[in-house]
């Protein structure tokens, strides 16, 4: 009897304690903003330092992406910095997190960040932005997407920048079936097999009706596919003469090295994420500078190309003098000249918190890139329109510090004008 | 009857330690000896108080670490009580995934009913599954069971409508998660308080867990559980003294397979939403790899070892991410550093388990059996 007693008062002084401490404690605030003097604070804005999130993957195989993007992110920022911040006055610091380019571990990173940064730079991955998207919606974030699916237009909470892969895709495909050479050629896809893949085949299929191609077969995979061999028969058997390839870079070397050893020489028209000189310089270089394009958007890595290529170069020699040249970092530059641009809108606005970002975003015309890529017309995600050109780069390895050179810049087609991005 | 079950403990003085097993009653006991139950009260009140002692994004981890925890006590009864080995656990945990999303977000099931349904599936997939194990018993069981993730693959590319519904991703953010009046998804109101997302989501999973904890200590104690052991230490022995290794076999796959799926709802709801390369193929394979290491390192054969060790490899990995940055040896980026703060957790997950394995192979739950020895012998502690 002493026992069941003293086991009755210990669970009855819990459960009193645990109520007591319940009400005591109860919910949580949600930290609203406060004022400062001009501008309105809000999370990740505490009146002197504006805190940006950074999610990317900075292991992985993709970190070979990720980590020249936010090279890119970086170095806009220590240049802005240097010259007194957004508005002359307000410091940017990056909040970087590794992601492994791993939806679920995006998500981990996102709710452990969302409190501390004003808006997320970046978010590399179209399957992790897709992931993410309920969230961000959620919470009223703001998002830059490191992925060009045609998809964020519509999205009021992201700020893509560039034309979609969609729109690379026709307009690479439509240069090489009309004037690049491919005319009569069979078009197949060689695509990965999620969201970002879909983004290449949706431009295969666009372009393959509009220009009325003959298509052969489609083939997908998944990410950090060990071995191509099924695939590259498949291709071959099918009689493929132009492959549109939609993959990140250790996949998209693994694919073409494995088409060269088999003697399959299609031409392989690249999306602008499959591209890493690494890993075309070896044994593959003759291979990809006879057999390989790259889908992008730009011009040649040169100051002369652009003001905000002489830019990028400028800021690389102050900041990161060491950092390889990488296409992705004029990605990473891109990105961050969109958000300062929103930045030093909602200072202007004297707000800073997340409904005051949301408001100064909308209310931009136009989100320019100083030549690096095709200006966005801007306003509400229903009037938003994405440049609709692009750039065919071919592959010398010499050429260029980034391995590739513009044969075709600034290309616009009529399939490209047509594509609705509410397909 | 034996005279265990019909003694009756002596109430006079001069009594057996209270530790002492003798009747049938005291063997039923979940809680014995009042340690046990100030360790229960403990427990029931960190329960309480470490939503509100936390920020949302560690609740976030503790809410993934839930599903780890409900998963590995699910395997754990495979692999610590009855012996059969699985690499496979993944495709389970994407059964329960994948029923949230198609059921609970596309179809706005209720959250009991779609929680109901997982288990369900998970049972029906683990007697599937079951008989292969009939007839392979170690490696080549493991070996068979490594195919399930890449089976899962293959169905959930081509289902679509499961796997893919909505642009390259089956959404969950839209599942209602309310049992009557609570909505733990719009946060708790209770008394007039309103509690986050994640705060009331940490109560709702950890229940959860108790639960999971709960049945499968009172089936590993159960003559089924008796069952799983023998099989597990000598199957054909165990026939000959009347166990139906087919029927236990069987039986602990379905249970494991529908504790996974439980896992899966809980795992479906830190996400908005679920891909399936994170749960089959490659991926699933590093998934299934990791709830074996939680299993190992907490302790086969135990169930609080499977929490232990879901709290050790889950909850350290995001320790390292939070405090990673201020270590010299890493941070970004990469190319000046040693190595990025993924890569040192890659590192130190494999360094965990070899060292674990060399100094303590019965895992976390033999410490944690020290310390409990030491307590439950107090005074006399030697």
């Amino acid at each position: 009897m002493k026992r069941t007693h003293l086991s009755r008062r210990l669970t009855a002084l819990a459960a009193v304690g645990a109520l007591v401490l319940a009400s005591a404690c109860g919910g949580r605030d949600d930290g609203g903003g406060g004022g400062d003097g001009d501008v309105t604070t809000g999370p990740g804005f505490d009146g002197e330092t504006i805190k940006l999130g950074v999610l990317t993957p900075s292991s992985g195989t993709v970190s070979v992406i990720g980590i020249p993007v936010t090279i890119g992110n970086q170095v806009y920022f220590d240049k802005l910095n240097a010259e007194g911040g957004v508005a002359g006055k307000y410091k940017v610091e990056l909040v970087v997190r590794d992601t492994k380019y791993e939806a679920p571990t995006a998500s981990q990173e996102y709710q452990a960040t969302k409190s501390d940064v004003a808006m997320y730079l970046q978010i590399l991955g179209t399957q992790v932005v897709s992931s993410l998207l309920p969230d961000l919606e959620g919470d009223n974030i703001i998002a830059s997407p490191a992925s060009l699916d045609s998809f964020w237009v519509r999205e009021p909470n992201l700020l893509p920048w560039g034309g979609p892969y969609q729109i690379q895709v026709i307009n690479g495909i439509s240069w090489y079936m009309t004037e690049g050479g491919g005319e009569g050629s069979q078009l197949c896809s060689l695509v990965q097999d999620d969201a970002y893949g879909a983004t290449g085949q949706q431009g295969v299929d666009h372009v393959a009706s509009e220009l009325d191609l003959d298509t052969g077969v489609k083939v997908d995979f998944s990410v950090g596919t060990p071995d191509f061999t099924t695939h590259i028969n498949q291709l071959q058997s099918g009689g493929c003469e132009t492959v549109l390839m939609t993959a990140t870079p250790a996949d998209a070397a693994g694919a073409i090295g494995k088409a060269a050893q088999a003697g399959f020489t299609p031409k392989w028209l690249v999306q602008s994420p499959g591209w890493l000189k690494a890993l075309f310089s070896g044994d593959l270089r003759p291979y990809a500078e006879s057999n390989v394009l790259i889908l992008a958007e730009g011009g040649a890595w040169d100051a002369s190309a652009s003001t905000g290529m002489a830019d990028l170069l400028d800021a690389l020699e102050t900041y990161a003098p060491e950092a390889t040249p990488d296409w992705y970092m004029t990605v990473g530059w891109t990105q961050a000249m969109a958000v300062h641009q929103v930045l030093e809108a909602a200072v202007e606005n004297g707000d800073l918190s997340r409904d005051g970002l949301m408001e100064a975003m909308n209310s931009l015309d136009v989100i320019t890139a100083d030549g690096l890529f095709g200006d966005y017309n801007w306003g509400d995600a229903e009037t938003r329109n994405p440049p609709r050109s692009s750039t065919i780069y071919g592959v010398d390895i010499e050429g260029s510090p980034i391995g590739l050179v513009p044969l075709v810049q600034d290309y616009t087609s009529a399939a490209a004008e047509s594509y609705s991005f509410e397909e | 009857m034996s005279s265990l079950l019909t003694r009756v403990r002596p109430r006079k003085a001069g009594r057996p330690h209270r530790n002492m097993t003798l009747t049938r009653a005291d063997d039923l006991r979940v809680l014995r000896g009042p340690w046990r139950k100030a360790f229960a009260v403990l427990l029931l009140v960190t329960y309480l108080v470490v939503p509100l002692q936390f920020t949302d994004a560690t609740l976030g981890v503790w809410i993934l670490v839930a599903s780890y925890s409900i998963g590995a006590i699910g395997l754990n009864l495979l692999i610590g009580y009855t012996g059969q080995v699985s690499i496979g656990h993944a495709a389970f945990v994407a059964v329960g995934a994948f029923t949230v999303s198609a059921l609970g977000d596309q179809r706005g099931w209720p959250f009991l009913s779609y929680l109901a349904a997982a288990i369900v599936f998970g049972l029906l997939v683990g007697f599937l599954i079951g008989p292969f194990a009939l007839r392979l018993r170690g490696n080549y069981l493991a070996i068979v069971t490594i195919g399930l993730v890449f089976v899962a693959e293959h169905v959930l590319r081509n289902w679509k409508d499961v796997s893919t519904p909505v642009r390259g991703t089956a959404p969950t953010r839209g599942a209602n998660i309310s049992i009557g009046p609570l909505d733990f998804k719009a946060g708790l109101d209770l008394g007039g308080t309103v509690y986050t997302r994640e705060q009331s989501l940490f109560w709702l999973t950890w229940a959860l867990v108790a639960l999971a904890a709960l049945l499968a200590h009172n089936i590993a104690r159960s003559r089924s559980g008796r069952a799983m052991q023998a099989v597990r230490d000598h199957d054909l022995s165990a026939e000959v003294i009347g166990v139906d290794p087919v029927r236990t076999k069987i039986g602990v796959f379905a249970v494991s397979s529908a504790m996974a799926a439980a896992g899966g709802v809980v795992y479906a709801m830190t996400l908005g939403a679920v891909d399936y390369h994170e749960l089959t193929g490659g991926r699933g394979l590093f998934m299934s790899i990791t709830f074996l290491a939680i299993v190992i390192l907490g302790g086969l054969g135990t169930v609080y070892g499977s929490i232990l060790g879901a709290i050790l490899v889950v909850y350290s990995q995001r320790f390292i991410a939070d405090h990673g940055a201020d270590t010299p040896i890493i941070g970004f980026p990469v190319q000046q550093e040693w190595m990025s703060t993924g890569e040192l957790n890659s590192v130190l997950f494999g360094l965990l388990i070899i060292v674990f394995l060399l100094l303590e192979p019965r895992g976390l739950a033999a410490l944690w059996m020290r310390v409990r020895r030491w307590f439950e012998s107090w005074p006399f502690s030697y």
